[in-house]
């Protein structure tokens, strides 16, 4: 059997909520790589032009000057504090989500009972593999995902320390 | 009898001589002596008359006795010839017993044979009508009914026929056919289609499953039809002219799969079964997509605004952050204590703080309520399927059902509000998060740097 067929055949066990994982996974795996992606390309390059204006900066100390380091700093927080939230928000969504395709399951179960009665355990066979795949699915990937997410988390606050002693107030 | 009435009419004739007897005393004597001879030649002609009947008689009765004994002659005839056929009838009777005997012991292996022809042409009756083939070849219906219907021991033709018939259920279930015949739509009316057999399993109209009902012998459309990629691979092989290979989704059932498909519920009805704690989720629900709609419109026209204010710092306007944070400055540049105008610009940027949080609260409230109103109707929904057991007992998991639908119903709609507007949460709040860094820090500084602008231009 090959992979796709394979593939295609596990997420129709799984049932539809299965396809949600899935679109959900996918959306999670790429919001990683693009925010790994942005701080190993994107960001050196804007934290370096960043730190140097406000070196070339004669005033430092007044009230002004503080708004510019602000601004500068805040220019950079925004940039890496882009979709961390949503990326916690999606790994707290997944075991939910696994939920879902637990109850469906359980209704697929209980129709099928309802039809054939509960002396037939091969036919609820797939509503219980419906119930389960999900549950588990939406479990392993949510754990695969939280190491990222809490390192790419201490990343954000250890690059918004470092740029903020970078940019220091006195001359 | 015959002799008293004889009587009588003389009895009567003397009563009347008598009377005129009486009548008349004093006539003549001549009279009475005529009256004498009249009577005696009356009575000797009465005595001839009573000899010739008694001769007469007496003939009678020979003749009777002849003819008596004439009878009993032939009793005796018949008697014996009974007696004849009794014994010709027993001599038959063993005659046929030995006969009987003798053509069971010739027939013994036939009559086994017509007993198995007989079940094997019930067998393969029920068989045909079920089966799918005989859509295509109806005449088969009528010749193994007449087969089944025999009840003499069968000739070599009619077994050969229903060997013949067998055969061509094996052949023609390994085949996939096209015919031409009628299908009945569920709404009830009748179409001449080509549809399209695949073995003694399925049978599909263009992209459409059939049921085949063979008690009414009719081909209806499924009324709920399968997944669209289900049906995908029906509608490739009705339209392929063979040669390259199509796939195709078999219900090896013969139709039992695709039967029940038509008794699992739609969206519509599971809704229904979520009854009115359903609704109130699915409300809860609606209020809460609204509510993040009408945010993310806001959140993104105020970032639009900003961004066209920032091409354009020369004409703040008061419809976005930044445009009222550059009017809250040139109004306070008088003042020239930057701390003030630091704290007046504070205050704006407030005000537009608690706008971007606005709303924020009721999605996470509605995305935590949601779960458990599904929880709630979760145990309405045991609560009634217990009820249904106290009454009725465990026996019948029908009755449970509706209780047990609306307990797993309301739960993933629940969930299903819930996921959503928990997404929508997390976005709207990382957005709101973002500008209002956006306004608080960035903003301020750009203000900032107006004023150096601003006040460089002076020098």
């Amino acid at each position: 059997m090959d992979i796709n067929s394979y593939l295609l055949d596990f997420l129709n066990t799984g049932g539809n909520v299965l396809w949600a994982i899935l679109l959900v996974t996918i959306w999670l795996w790429f919001l990683i790589f693009e925010r790994y992606w942005f701080f190993f390309r994107e960001y050196k390059t804007q934290q370096q032009s960043n730190v140097k204006q406000w070196q070339q900066c004669a005033d430092k100390s007044s009230w002004i000057a503080t708004q510019y380091r602000r601004q500068l700093l805040s220019e950079l927080d925004c940039m890496m504090a882009r979709n961390l939230k949503l990326i916690t928000g999606l790994i707290a969504l997944l075991p939910m989500l696994g939920l879902l395709g637990t109850v469906t399951g359980m209704i697929q179960v209980f129709e099928v009972m309802a039809y054939l009665g509960s002396g037939n355990p091969r036919a609820m066979a797939n509503g219980v593999s419906a119930a389960t795949i999900p549950t588990m699915a939406g479990m392993v990937i949510s754990l695969l995902a939280i190491p990222f997410a809490t390192e790419l988390d201490r990343r954000y606050r250890r690059e918004k320390r470092e740029t903020a002693s970078a940019m220091p107030t006195y001359s | 009898m015959k002799k008293i009435s004889f009587n009588y009419a003389g009895l009567s004739r003397a009563s009347l001589l008598g009377l005129s007897l009486f009548i008349s005393p004093n006539l003549q004597a001549d009279p009475l002596k005529d009256l004498y001879l009249q009577v005696s030649q009356e009575v000797s002609e009465e005595a001839n008359h009573n000899s010739e009947r008694e001769k007469k008689f007496k003939a009678a009765a020979g003749e009777q006795k002849a003819m008596l004994a004439e009878v009993q002659t032939e009793l005796a005839r018949q008697e014996q010839l009974r007696e004849e056929m009794q014994q010709t009838f027993d001599l038959n009777e063993t005659q046929l017993a030995d006969l009987s005997t003798q053509l069971d012991r010739r027939t013994g292996n036939l009559g086994e044979l017509f007993g198995v022809f007989r079940q094997m042409a019930g067998d393969t009756e029920k068989l045909l009508f079920d089966s799918l083939i005989s859509i295509e070849y109806p005449e088969r219906k009528a010749q193994i009914e007449a087969l089944a219907a025999t009840t003499e021991v069968p000739t070599i033709a009619q077994m050969q026929q229903l060997w013949a018939m067998s055969l061509q259920e094996i052949s023609e279930s390994a085949g996939v056919t096209r015919f031409n015949t009628e299908v009945v739509k569920p709404s009830g009316e009748a179409y001449t289609a080509e549809v399209t057999r695949i073995g003694t399993f399925n049978i599909i109209s263009e992209d459409k499953y059939l049921n085949y009902s063979s008690d009414t012998q009719q081909l209806v459309e499924l009324a709920r039809q399968p997944d669209s990629s289900l049906r995908s691979t029906a509608g490739d092989l009705s339209q392929t002219s063979g040669g390259t290979p199509v796939g195709f989704a078999l219900d090896p059932s013969r139709g039992a799969l695709l039967g029940l498909l038509v008794q699992s519920p739609s969206l519509v009805e599971r809704v229904q079964q979520g009854k009115s704690v359903g609704y109130a989720i699915i409300a809860v629900g609606i209020f809460g997509l609204l509510v993040v709609i009408e945010r993310l419109i806001k959140l993104a026209s105020i970032s639009k605004k900003m961004a066209k204010q920032r091409k354009d710092m020369e004409h703040p306007s008061d419809d976005n952050p930044l445009g009222r944070m550059l009017l809250a400055y040139y109004e306070n540049k008088h003042l020239q204590d930057l701390d003030v105008i630091g704290k007046k610009l504070e205050e704006v940027v407030f005000k537009d703080l608690a706008e971007f949080r606005r709303g924020l609260a009721t999605v996470k409230v509605l995305a935590a309520i949601a779960p458990l109103m599904g929880l709630l109707g979760t145990v309405t929904g045991m609560i009634g399927t217990f009820q249904a057991i106290t009454l009725f007992g465990t026996g019948d998991p029908k009755l449970m059902a509706g209780g047990i639908s609306q307990a797993l119903i309301t739960t993933v709609e629940g969930l299903c509000v819930a996921i959503p507007l928990l997404l929508a949460s997390t976005i709207l709040s990382s957005r709101a998060q973002q500008m209002s860094k956006e306004v608080g820090e960035q903003a301020t500084g750009m203000v900032a740097q107006k004023a150096v602008d601003i006040a460089s231009a002076k020098a």
